[in-house]
Parts: C-alpha cells; structure tokens; sequence
C-alpha cells in the first residue's frame, strides 16, 4: 500500500500542471473552421498596454509588457483572443469597423474580422480604464496578401507618450 | 429541573420581549419624501458612503464614475445597474427577470419601501478591491437594528435574573 | 487530571456504524490530505500563472471565500481541528519525518519507540507557546489586502507555509509548525474549545494501569501523537490536531472521539491564549470596517500599494496593533480587575481573574468571525461556480460554469442570520462568564457582581458587532 500510495503522490505532482498545461492548450485551439490566424491580446491598465505578453500572477505587478504591434495580411481570417489583467478595457479599430468591445477581466472575449485594405490602423481602448486610458493605443499593421508591406501614406505613427511613459523592467 | 426550566424559558421571553420593546420604540418614519441623490464612485467607493433615507421615500440616484466601468447592484430592490465614466447614462438591468435587455436610464428610481440596512455593492470588476467595494443604504426606522440591540440588552438583563435568584443549588 | 468523566458527552466510535473502522485505517490519513494536496498545488500554479484579477483565480475564491467560510461556520464549531486532519501543508515534512505515507516505523533513532528521520530537535521552550502564532496572523491581517486580493501573493503564501512547514519538521520533532507556528493553528486552537467533538481517554483507570504509553511513545500499530501532547491526559481542544494517530496507536483501545455540547470549554490557561482572543476580535472588528464598511479611505489606507498612502497605511496597521494587543486587553482586564474588587472576597488572583473572564472572547469571537464570514460566502460564493470551470481565469470552461453571472444569494437576509449568531455567542459568553464566576465564588450574589463588568463588556462587544452589520 505504501507504494501505491507513493506512486499517487507523484502523479498528483506531476500531474497537476500537465493537466494545465493540456487545458489551457485545448483552450487555446479554435474549434470550428481551421485557417483562423489567431492572435491574443492582453490589456493592461498600468500603463495603457495591449500586450501579446502572457500577464499573469507572478508578473504583473512587477513588469511592464511590451505594446503588442499585430501583424495580418489582407484576405486573411483574423481572430482576436482579447484579455484583460485586471479592469474592464474596450477594444476598437475604428477604422476597420472593428468592435468597439468590452474586455471582461478573467474572460477570453474573442472578434473576428478580415481585413480588406492594406495599411496601419489604431486600435484604441474605448472604455476608462485608468490614468492611462487616453495614451492607450496599438498599431495594427494590415499587410498585402502576399505579405507586401502597406502603401506609405496608410502608414500610422503613435503620438509619443506623455503621462504614461514605458520604463519597461 | 422543572423551576430551572421554567427560568431558562423566562429568561428566553424576556429577551424576545425586550428586543420587540427596543425595535417597537423607534419613531416612525417621517412622511415619504422625494430624494434626490448625487453620487459618485471610484476605486474603491461610492461617496457618499451611506445614504439615509426614510421609509416609503422615492430615491433618484444618479451615480458618476471617476475612474472605471464600476457597477451598482442594490440587495433587496433588484437593481443592478453598470457606471459607464464619461455617459450621462446608467445601463440598468433587474437581476430577477431573467434575459431582459439593459436599459439606458440618467437616473435610478425606486421606493424604500422595506426598512433596514441594505448594501450596494460594485458589480463590474473595477480592480483588485472591487470585491470589497461596497457602500450601506439605511431605511429609517431600521427595526431590525434596535430589535437586535434590544435583545442584546434583554439577553443580559436575562441572564442577571437567572444569576441573582434564590435558588441554591442550580448553576 | 483525574476528572470525572463530563456528563452529556457521545462515544461516536461506538455509536456511529463505520467511523472507528475508518479512523482506524492507516491509509485514512492520506486519503484524506491527498486531495488537499492537489487542491494546494492546483491553487499555487493558477496563483503565479493564472489572471491577476482575484474574483477569477481558483485560489482567492476557493481559500478566501469557500475554505474560510467552511472552516469557521462549519468546520471549528461542530469538528474542532479538522481542518488540521486533511491540511496538505505538513504533508512533505511529516513524509520525510515518517518516511512512509501509509505505514508506521519502530526502531531507533527516532521519537519513543517510532523510527524518525530528520535532527528530531525539542522546540525552543521559549516558543512553546502560540505567540508566533499571534504575531504571524496579526501580521498576515495587516497584509489582508493584497493576500485577499491578489493571486501571488496568496501563491507565495500558500507555497511559504507549506517550504516551511517542510524545513521545520526536518529539524524539530513532530508537527512542531503545526502546533507552533502556523497563523492558522493559532487562531483554530482557540476556537476548537467551543466545538463539538473532543478526542479523549474512555477510561482514566486503563490508562494508570497502561504501561507501554503507546499513545506517546508510538509503537508497531501507530506513530506516537505528533502534536506534542500526551493523548491519556487530554483535557482541551486546543492542541489536538484530529490526526487519529492516537486511536491507532492506543494498544487498549482506549481513545475514542466525543460529541459534546457546543461551548463546553472557555478556560484560558496562559496569556498566549488570552492574547489571540484578544486578536481575533479586534481583527474582527477591523475586517468588519475596513473590508465590509462602506469608507473608502479605510480601504485605500489598507491598500498602500496601489492607492500609494502609504501615510494612512501606517495608521491602520498601528490601530489594528494597539486595538489588539493593547486596547482590547485593557478593556478585559479592567473588567477583571473590577469584576474581582466587586465580589469583595478574594476568590482568585488577579491573573486567575483575567484569563478566566477573557474566555468570554471564545465563543463570542467566534460568533463574531461566523457573522463576519456571511455576508462573503452569500455575495461571492457564485464565484465558485466560475473558478471551477476556469480555475486560472484564461478562458476555460471545463464544466460548462465559466460563464455563470454574479449572483449574490439573498444578501438582504444576511442581517438576520447575523443577529442569530451574535446573540448565540453572547448566550454562551454570558453562560461562560457565569460558570467561571461561579466556581471561584461559591456566594452566588459575589459571583453575579464578579461577572457582572465582564458581562456588560460582552454585551456591549456584541451590540457593537451587531450595530456594524445591522444598524
């Protein structure tokens, strides 16, 4: 019995974050239709940041996240699989008629769209979310459909930061 | 045993009775009233804290977020209603009706029409202490209250009774 | 220590069918830890890798919200320790003490006759005594904030207790962290003394004519009692972790498990205990204003790592330690004190006096933690239903509940469920004060005015508490 119950010990130990692992990658695959570029998006309000980074327990309080630049290409299928680290954010690219959309905080909330011009697009957060909401965007850069860069005068440059300057750590 | 009884259960009305005395004495309410409330919310609370009014009062709150999407959900009354920062507009829902569209309201509107202490709390996740983000509306005559003092009082007063009898003997 | 047998007590492995076998398996132990141990590790991993927003983490709701309300409105009053029977956290070190997780050992070196591993040291005489235990959770409380509402921290926490659970019980004998060290210990060993079952002796004569002491010393059929405290002679709730070790190891089957009537034990022994009475209704009180009051700048004072007053922080924490350990203590012992010149004879002495009349705070700080623990568990237990289908709060929906909406069940009710507690406690604080008045003064009238200061501050507690929630 004692065995038995060794052995159980160390299934439990290793097969708890395995079994994470395993669900938070069933979580992940789109079901449905298969061809969907799938790109996730998380919004932190320290800073006004949509991120591709994973913000969880151990670093959100400690690290900023690099601003996310999204890159898709015309004719593609694009899946937004948005996140919130903490307060209810808003999602919009006004220009593409994309959202505006509530991020729920602990939720995957997820936008579909296919982008049919090429060129640099904001995506803005549409909801206050902190001292940094007004300073929060991204660039989404919509490519050719084979890849070519946009036209020059589609292109899209942030204003500087002034209140909510990144110091990233 | 039966005299130990028959104090043990004396000793319970004098409680019951002195707790419906205390809740029984509060004034009534002075005649309803229209109220007009201003509110404001932020991370972690609602300024002003607690509201009181009266019993049968018509209450029109309007509630402004200084920060975040904060919500406000009042027990007792089903309201339950999100604070969008920068729209003049409440969306209200009824969380006892079930798959009702949200409404677009400027103001809350409702008639205390039960007394007591009755809580709103923050329903849209607005950061670390929203759990925790809650302020207080006090019904006048809050019977309850004064009942429940009361019973502490005559809790007390019981127990000084079964301590200062005569009988030996009985603990 | 040979009292007669209490009256109105149950021998419940003799009256229900089924429990002495179970208790008795050596296996039980593990059974019952095991799941708690994948619990813990499942609450650490969404802790550190899982959404940062607490109402969507497994290891908030789960701890905070299910794990405490279980554990002081059903757990202590009606089981005493036993949480302390299924707790994961000494799991590595007791295994690494026993080297076995189902089996028992004998032989030398070791602790009496059982086979131990580890420097088997004595626990420092000066800490013998639940004072760590004070200032851990005093200091856990200070910090309640953050741990409350941030998974990391309540990861590191967790997963702290747990590394240091396991280097203790490397170095000192037994489950020294348990009885010693752990925040949540101390406060349990308070409260255990109102609830409803107590491991006992059966027979005190069995006992004087034993020799081998397995209870103690262990033996082939059990470890030897891993609290520290001598099975046969077990008078008190407080330091009896229901491990069941001593059920097993008794080689006269003469340990059994009592039903008792609620609020059987109030007798303070030592100013440690006295202390966390103190303590715990104080951080009731704080945790009634702070966490459930409507001030928002009580909670931004609480909360100096976001809302930066750092200033105000230094204030509450300091009113919380002088509340506790200062104000509250003084308030006791100047009804003590008046309580005992009263009376007008002697009667006890002035310590006597003191730790007798604090025992008021057993069941009335209980009652005050179970009315605190309400509202909680009837606004946010929905949140249940969503971590169990996303424990991490990315986006799962293991069982099809990830989705379900808050639904705060009947809050408005919640007052009078409170006020039904609080009276309960003050009945069995007056009850308590009463008797302990009433066995150091055989004059009736002296007893009632020795009690009667105490009395009052009692009532007076529960008004309070009753005026915080209701009022």
């Amino acid at each position: 019995m004692e065995s038995a119950a060794t052995l159980l010990v160390l299934l439990t130990l290793a097969g708890i974050p395995l079994w994470v692992l395993r669900e938070e990658a069933a979580a992940s695959r789109v079901p449905d239709e298969p061809g969907w570029h799938v790109i996730d998006i998380t919004a932190v309000a320290p800073g006004g940041i949509f991120t591709f980074e994973n913000v969880v327990g151990h670093n959100y309080w400690r690290h900023t996240p690099a601003v996310a630049r999204p890159v898709v290409r015309v004719g593609e299928k694009v899946l937004f699989r948005l996140r919130s680290a903490d307060v209810i954010h808003g999602f919009s690219i006004p220009e593409l008629q994309v959202g505006p959309i509530a991020i729920e905080p602990g939720y995957v909330t997820e936008v579909r769209f296919e982008p049919k011009e090429a060129g640099e697009f904001l995506i803005q957060c549409v909801f206050r979310c902190g001292g940094c909401h007004e300073e929060m965007f991204a660039v989404l850069e919509v490519r050719g459909p084979n890849g070519e860069p946009p036209p020059e005068d589609m292109k899209l440059k942030l204003p500087p930061r002034v209140k909510c300057r990144l110091n990233r750590t | 045993m039966t005299a130990r009884r028959v104090f043990h259960v004396a000793g319970a009305v004098i409680v019951v009775l002195a707790g419906a005395a205390a809740g029984a004495l509060l004034p009534s309410a002075a005649p309803a009233q229209e109220r007009r409330i201003q509110m404001t919310a932020r991370q972690y609370a609602y300024d002003p804290p607690v509201l009181h009014v009266n019993r049968g009062d018509t209450v029109r709150l309007r509630i402004r977020s200084l920060d975040v999407i904060h919500g406000f959900y009042l027990e007792a009354f089903d309201i339950k209603a999100s604070i969008i920062p920068d729209s003049p507009y409440l969306e209200l829902t009824h969380p006892s009706r079930k798959g009702e569209r949200v409404e677009k309201v400027e103001e809350l509107v409702f008639v205390a029409d039960k007394t007591g202490k009755f809580r709103f709390r923050c329903s849209r996740v607005c950061g670390n202490m929203h759990p925790f983000m809650q302020g207080e509306l006090i019904v006048a005559p809050n019977r309850l209250a004064g009942a429940g003092i009361g019973a502490c009082v005559g809790l007390l007063a019981a127990a000084a009774i079964v301590a200062l009898r005569r009988d030996p003997g009985l603990s | 220590m040979n009292a007669p047998q209490p009256s109105g007590r149950i021998d419940l492995l003799r009256t229900v069918p089924g429990l002495k076998w179970l208790l008795t398996r050596r296996w039980f132990q593990f059974a019952v830890v095991l799941p708690n141990l994948a619990f813990f590790y499942l609450f650490i991993i969404a802790g550190a890798f899982g959404s940062p927003v607490g109402s969507r983490n497994i290891i908030i709701i789960f701890v905070w919200i299910l794990w405490w309300f279980l554990l002081i409105a059903v757990m202590v009053p009606f089981a005493s320790r036993v949480w302390c029977t299924v707790c994961p956290i000494p799991f590595f070190g007791e295994w690494y003490q026993r080297r076995a997780l189902v089996g028992v050992r004998v032989g030398r070196p070791g602790v009496g006759r059982n086979r131990m591993w580890g420097f088997n040291r004595h626990w420092p005489r000066a800490l013998s005594n639940i004072w760590l235990q004070n200032l851990g959770f005093l200091l856990l409380c200070t910090f309640s904030v953050p741990l409350l509402t941030r998974p990391i921290v309540s990861a590191i926490v967790l997963g702290g207790l747990v590394l240091l659970a396991t280097v203790l019980h490397v170095i000192y004998r037994q489950r020294a962290f348990c009885r010693y060290v752990c925040p949540i210990g101390g406060f349990l060993s308070l409260y255990s003394m109102c609830s409803m079952v107590e491991v006992r002796a059966r027979n005190r004569e069995t006992c004087d004519e034993c020799t081998d002491k397995s209870c103690l010393a262990g033996g082939v059929t059990g470890w030897g009692c891993p609290w520290h405290v001598y099975p046969s002679k077990l008078d008190r709730n407080n330091y009896c972790g229901l491990c069941m070790e001593c059920l097993k190891s008794c080689t006269h089957d003469n340990m059994t498990i009592r039903a008792r009537p609620f609020g059987s034990e109030t007798a303070l022994k030592s100013y440690d205990e006295a202390w966390k009475a103190f303590i715990m209704i104080g951080l009731a009180l704080a945790y009634s204003v702070a966490l459930l009051g409507p001030w928002g700048i009580i909670k931004d004072w609480a909360n100096p790592t976001e809302s930066g007053k750092w200033g105000g922080f230094a204030l509450y924490a300091g009113a919380l330690w002088t509340l506790t350990l200062a104000i509250v203590p003084a308030a006791f012992y100047a009804a003590a004190r008046l309580g005992r010149r009263l009376a007008g004879e002697p009667g006890m002495t002035m310590k006597e006096a003191f730790l007798g009349f604090s025992g008021v705070l057993v069941p009335l700080g209980l009652a005050a933690w179970i009315a605190f623990s309400i509202p909680l568990i009837l606004v946010n237990g929905s949140y249940v239903l969503n971590v169990i289908s996303d424990p991490l709060g990315r986006g799962w929906d293991l069982l099809g509940t990830a989705h379900t909406p808050w639904m705060p069940f009947h809050p408005e009710y919640a007052s009078f469920l409170q006020l039904a507690v609080l009276l309960t406690g003050l009945f069995y604080a007056l009850r308590s004060g009463w008797r302990f008045a009433g066995e150091r003064y055989g004059d009736r009238p002296a007893a009632a005015r020795a009690v009667a200061p105490v009395a009052i501050l009692s009532t007076a507690v529960a008004a309070g508490f009753l005026w915080m929630f209701v009022g």
